[in-house]
């Protein structure tokens, strides 16, 4: 049984296609959705020590964004979530912790990667999630 | 999802994809079609054994072999799925990415389900992981459970 669906956003489009795809499957199994962001800590300690501060500030907000964009694509409701640390890692003990069905994701990150490689947060998460993991790639701009 | 194609492999883990496809697709009514590709290598391996065999005489080609895949599938399909549970099965012999990519589309399946990293039998990551291919070509959602 689909009891719950987690949705792990970064906000960016290739993400899109999934959150439709998930929200779908969990209407259709009257699942409970989480929509998860992750502060990629990584980001954070990379930057100058000067500006760490703005930068957890400037992906919390784009974070908020993300959620919010879950949220307005369904009428039903949606639990927001907000971690702080390594991507793929909370995204997987979340799934743990929450007794999880499926989680759901894009193929790419921010980053614009290699359209022949799958990003390295979903090639992670894909790897250890101990759920199955379903994602939906970007359709290629024409 | 209309039509859900589920990859099944040769590992005992195989029978849990196919189980979390089943109940997917049972959930919102979806066509199950359930694929075993053998390689050509596997293939190949097989037709210089059965060669070998003194006095064998029976001819092992492709049709065969994938008479073969496809009664995989249909087993996998009988021993993970709730009686009840529809699904066809289907055999291939060729590059496996590039038959499940071609059978998804000819079969106009909207849904792929296929396991993650596989190893081999002596422990090591197949090069080119076949999910992750998958995942970045086929257009419709491929959900992967890696085990």
């Amino acid at each position: 049984m689909i009891e719950t669906v987690v949705i792990a956003t970064d906000g960016s489009e290739s993400v899109e296609r999934a959150v439709d795809v998930a929200l779908d499957l969990a209407r259709r199994f009257d699942a409970t959705v989480h929509a998860l962001y992750v502060v990629d800590e990584s980001e954070v300690d990379s930057s100058p020590e000067a500006v760490e501060a703005d930068m957890r500030e400037a992906l919390e907000e784009s974070g908020e964004e993300a959620l919010d964009d879950v949220r307005e694509r369904t009428d039903s409701g949606v639990r927001t979530v907000v971690r702080n640390g390594r991507p793929a890692a909370e995204v997987c003990g979340y799934a743990r912790e929450n007794d999880v069905d499926l989680v759901a994701t894009g193929t790419r990150g921010r980053h614009g990667e290699n359209r022949f490689l799958i990003g390295s947060v979903a090639e992670r998460v894909v790897r250890s999630c101990p759920t199955p993991v379903l994602t939906v790639r970007q359709l290629q701009e024409t | 999802m209309r039509r859900a194609l589920v990859v099944v492999d040769g590992q005992e883990s195989t029978k849990e994809l196919v189980r979390e496809a089943g109940e997917l697709a049972a959930g919102v009514e979806a066509e199950l079609l359930l694929l075993h590709v053998t390689s050509e290598q596997e293939f190949a391996d097989r037709e210089e054994a059965l060669a070998n065999i003194a006095g064998f005489d029976a001819t092992y080609g492709i049709e065969q072999a994938k008479e073969g895949a496809t009664q995989f599938a249909r087993e996998v399909g009988r021993e993970s799925l709730s009686d009840g549970v529809d699904f066809e099965a289907i055999g291939r012999i060729g590059n496996e990415v590039n038959e499940i990519l071609t059978a998804a589309e000819d079969r106009d399946c909207d849904h792929v389900f296929v396991q993650g990293r596989q190893r081999s039998p002596t422990g090591k990551a197949l090069f080119g992981d076949r999910a992750q291919k998958v995942a970045l070509d086929f257009e419709g959602p491929v959900t992967i459970l890696t085990a």
